[in-house]
C-alpha cells in the first residue's frame, strides 16, 4: 500500500503510538505515586511542612502544563539539569500530574469522614496505622474514578511533547502529512481514533469503578 | 353528578412487580375523597396516575374528560386543572414564595401582572403566610412550606387537587396548621379533593368517602362513617387498629 | 529578571492580553455550547442524548492539540481562521464537553421533586426546565465549573501552536531572543498564575454568595 497509509508511514505511527503510550505509563506511575505522598501531606496539617507544599503544590497546578514542558527542557540546563525530550516530558508531566493526582487523594481522604477515624482510634490504633489500614484503603477506593479521569488527560497532554520534538504520535502524523497535503485529513481522522480508543476505553473503566463503587 | 376521575380496570407494573391491581374507581366532581392503607399498598401510586406522573399499563383512566392513558392527551393541559401536594413539598428552591405562587400562573395562564400579584397575596393570607412572601423556601419551616405548596396549586385554579401523604414529613405540632388549610378546602370550595394520609381523625372530620387500599388493591370503598364504624374487612380491622395505637 | 520585562513589556502585555481575550472567548462560547450539549445529554428524546452523548465523548477522548490543529491546518485552508480562531475555536470545543459533563452531574443532583412539583404545577418540560432545574443546576455546578475555567486559561497556551500570539508564544519568542528562558519563563508562569488566581477567587465568592442564597 502507498499513501498516507504505506507501510513505511503505519509502522512509523504506530511506533509513535508506542512513545506516547511509554510516556504516559511512566508518568502515571510516578505521578500516583508522588501524587498521593502530597496528597497524605495535604490531609494530615504537618505543622509548617503541609504549609509549603500547599504552596507549591497551588502554584504548579495553576500554570500550563505546556509551560513546565518548556521550563524543562529549555530553562532546567541552565542550571545544569539536561534531560533529552523523552525525560523532560516524563519529568514535566510527573510533577505537574502529581499536584493534579494530590488533590484527588486529599479529597478522598476527607470524605471517609470523621467516624472512621474515631472509630479506629477507639479500637487502639495508633495515627499511623489508623491512616493506613482504615483510611486510605477507602480513599484510594473512592479516588479510582477521578484519577482514571485524570489519567485520561495525561494521554490527551502528552501531545504537547509535540512542542519539543518528541517523537510521540501527533509528532509523527504531522511529518507523515507533511510528506503531502492530501494526507492531512486521514492522519487527524487515524490519531483521533487513536487517543479516542485509548481513552474512552479508560472513561469506561472509570464509569465501571464509578457504578460498582456506589 | 357526574365522575371527574373514572379508573376502569386499571393494572399498574414497575417492572415485575404488580403495583396496582385491577383498579375500578370513580370520583364525582367536589367529592372529597380520603386514601388510606398501609405503606406500600399503592395509594401514592394511584394519586400519581391521576395527573400522569406515573404511567398504566392497562385499562383506562378518565380525569376531566381526559384519556390519561392516551398518549394523544396533551399531559400539560391537564395537569393545570389538576394539582398536587407532595409529601416533600417540592417547592421551587430558587424562587421566592411569592414566585413559588406566581410562576405557573404567568408561564402557563398569562395571568396579568397586577392580577396574578392580586391572587397571590390573597392565597398567601388564605394560608395565613403573609408576611413570607419575599423569603426563599429554605428559610421557613416544614409546615409552612407545606402551606405554601398548597397555594401554589390553588393560584392554578384545578378542579381536582391532589395531596400525597401532605402531612407525613412534618414535626407533630406542624400537621394542625397544614390539615385546617386542608379543611378550609374542603369545605369552603367546590374542588375534588383526593388525599392520602394517616390522619384518621382529619380524614373521619373532612372526607366524604374512604378507600382502604391493601397490596395494590380497593379492599374498601365506603362512606366515611360507615367505614370507621363497621369496617369489613379483617385488613382494615387491623390497620385501624394499628393506627390508633400510634 | 526586571530588564527581560521593561525590555519586552509591550511583547509581554500583548501576550497577557491575547491569552485573556482567547480565554473570556472560550468561555461564553463553552458555557454556551457545554449548557447546549447538557441538555442534549439529558434529553427526553433517545436521539437526543446519542447526539450529545456522541459530542462530548468525542471531544472529551481527544487531545486539544488535534482539534486545534486540524482547525489550523485543515479548516482553515478552506475558510482563512487563523492561529487565533483555531485556537480559540479548539478550546470552546474541547472545553464545552468539559462543562456539559459539569453540567450534566449539577441537573443529575438537583432532586427529582423539583421537576415533579414543576411538571404538577403545569409547567412544560422545557419551562420547568430553565426555570427550575437548569437555574439550580448550574449553582450545584459552580465550584467544578470553576476548575474548567482555570484549565481554559491554562489550556488557552494551546495558542502558541499555532502563532496565536498569546503570552505562551511571546514567551517563546522572547526567550528565543535573549536566550534567558529561565528568567523569562518565570515571569510569564507569574502572569499565568495572575490570571488563574483571579478566577479561582472570583469562583470562590461566587459560591460563598449562593451559598448564603440558602438552597436546598
Amino acid at each position: 500500500m502507498s499513501g498516507a497509509f504505506s507501510t513505511s508511514n503505519v509502522q512509523y505511527l504506530l511506533k509513535g503510538l508506542g512513545v506516547t503510550v511509554g510516556v504516559s505509563i511512566i508518568s502515571i506511575i510516578i505521578s500516583f505515586i508522588a501524587g498521593s505522598v502530597l496528597g497524605i501531606i495535604l490531609y494530615e496539617k504537618v505543622p509548617y511542612f503541609t504549609k509549603t507544599v500547599r504552596l507549591i503544590v497551588n502554584t504548579i497546578r495553576n500554570l500550563p502544563l505546556l509551560l513546565i514542558i518548556f521550563f524543562t527542557y529549555f530553562a532546567l540546563p541552565k542550571l545544569g539539569v539536561e534531560l533529552n525530550a523523552f525525560s523532560a516530558t516524563v519529568f514535566a508531566m510527573s510533577v505537574f500530574e502529581a499536584t493534579m493526582v494530590a488533590e484527588i487523594i486529599r479529597g478522598g481522604l476527607l470524605s471517609v469522614g470523621i467516624g472512621q477515624t474515631e472509630g479506629a482510634l477507639s479500637t487502639g490504633m495508633n495515627k499511623v496505622q489508623t491512616l493506613w489500614y482504615i483510611i486510605l484503603p477507602q480513599a484510594l477506593k473512592r479516588s479510582i474514578p477521578p484519577l482514571i479521569s485524570q489519567f485520561i488527560s495525561l494521554v490527551k497532554d502528552t501531545s504537547l511533547a509535540t512542542a519539543i520534538v518528541l517523537p510521540e504520535l501527533m509528532f509523527r502524523s504531522q511529518v507523515i502529512y507533511g510528506q503531502n497535503p492530501k494526507y492531512m485529513v486521514p492522519m487527524f481522522i487515524t490519531i483521533a481514533a487513536l487517543y479516542f480508543v485509548v481513552n474512552y476505553s479508560l472513561s469506561l473503566l472509570a464509569k465501571w469503578f464509578d457504578k460498582r463503587l456506589v | 353528578m357526574s365522575a371527574i376521575i373514572k379508573f376502569k380496570d386499571v393494572d399498574k407494573y414497575y417492572g415485575d412487580f404488580h403495583a396496582l391491581h385491577d383498579i375500578n374507581l370513580e370520583i364525582d366532581a367536589g367529592e372529597t375523597v380520603v386514601l388510606i392503607g398501609p405503606s406500600g399498598s399503592g395509594k401514592s401510586t394511584l394519586l400519581r396516575t391521576i395527573n400522569g406522573l406515573e404511567t398504566i399499563q392497562k385499562g383506562s383512566l378518565v380525569v376531566d374528560g381526559a384519556d390519561v392513558s392516551s398518549s394523544q392527551t396533551n399531559l400539560n393541559q391537564l395537569r393545570t386543572d389538576v394539582g398536587m401536594v407532595f409529601q416533600h413539598f417540592n417547592l421551587y428552591n430558587n424562587k421566592t414564595i411569592l414566585e413559588n405562587i406566581m410562576l405557573a400562573p404567568r408561564l402557563v395562564l398569562k395571568r396579568k401582572p397586577e392580577e396574578n400579584e392580586k391572587i397571590a397575596q390573597q392565597l398567601l393570607k388564605r394560608v395565613d403566610l403573609s408576611d413570607q412572601a419575599p423569603k426563599y423556601p429554605a428559610q421557613l419551616s416544614g409546615g409552612q412550606q407545606q402551606r405554601i405548596a398548597i397555594a401554589r396549586s390553588l393560584a392554578m385554579d384545578p378542579k381536582v387537587l391532589l395531596f400525597d401523604e401532605p402531612t407525613s414529613a412534618l414535626d407533630p405540632e406542624m400537621v394542625g396548621s397544614v390539615l385546617s388549610v386542608m379543611r378550609d378546602i374542603a369545605k369552603n370550595s367546590d374542588m375534588t379533593m383526593l388525599v392520602v394520609t394517616h390522619e384518621m381523625e382529619f380524614a373521619q372530620a373532612v372526607a366524604d368517602r374512604v378507600i382502604f387500599m391493601a397490596d395494590g388493591r380497593i379492599m374498601e370503598d365506603e362512606h366515611t362513617d360507615t367505614f370507621f364504624a363497621h369496617p369489613k374487612s379483617e385488613r382494615a380491622r387491623k390497620f385501624l387498629s394499628q393506627v390508633e395505637h400510634h | 529578571m526586571i530588564d527581560i520585562f521593561t525590555q519586552n513589556w509591550q511583547t509581554i502585555l500583548n501576550g497577557f492580553w491575547v491569552t485573556i481575550l482567547s480565554s473570556v472567548i472560550g468561555l461564553v462560547g463553552s458555557l454556551l455550547l457545554g449548557t447546549i450539549f447538557a441538555l442534549l445529554e439529558l434529553a427526553p428524546s433517545r436521539s437526543l442524548r446519542i447526539i450529545g452523548t456522541a459530542f462530548v465523548e468525542f471531544f472529551r477522548n481527544i487531545p486539544l492539540l488535534v482539534i486545534t490543529m486540524f482547525f489550523y491546518v485543515v479548516v482553515s485552508s478552506s475558510f482563512k481562521i487563523g492561529g487565533f480562531w483555531s485556537g480559540t475555536i479548539g478550546l470552546i470545543l474541547y472545553t464545552s464537553a468539559f462543562i456539559a459533563e459539569c453540567l450534566r452531574g449539577g441537573i443529575a443532583s438537583v432532586d427529582a421533586g423539583q421537576m415533579e412539583g414543576a411538571r404538577s404545577n403545569g409547567l412544560t418540560y422545557t419551562q420547568a426546565m430553565t426555570h427550575i432545574v437548569l437555574p439550580q443546576g448550574f449553582r450545584l455546578a459552580i465550584p467544578s465549573l470553576g476548575n474548567q475555567f482555570i484549565n481554559l486559561v491554562k489550556n488557552s497556551s494551546i495558542l502558541s501552536f499555532v502563532a496565536g500570539f498569546d503570552l505562551m508564544y511571546q514567551a517563546n519568542v522572547i526567550s528565543g531572543a535573549n536566550l534567558d528562558p529561565f528568567n523569562t519563563y518565570i515571569i510569564v508562569g507569574i502572569l499565568y498564575l495572575l490570571i488563574t488566581a483571579s478566577v479561582s477567587w472570583v469562583v470562590k465568592r461566587l459560591e460563598n454568595r449562593i451559598g448564603k442564597e440558602v438552597i436546598r
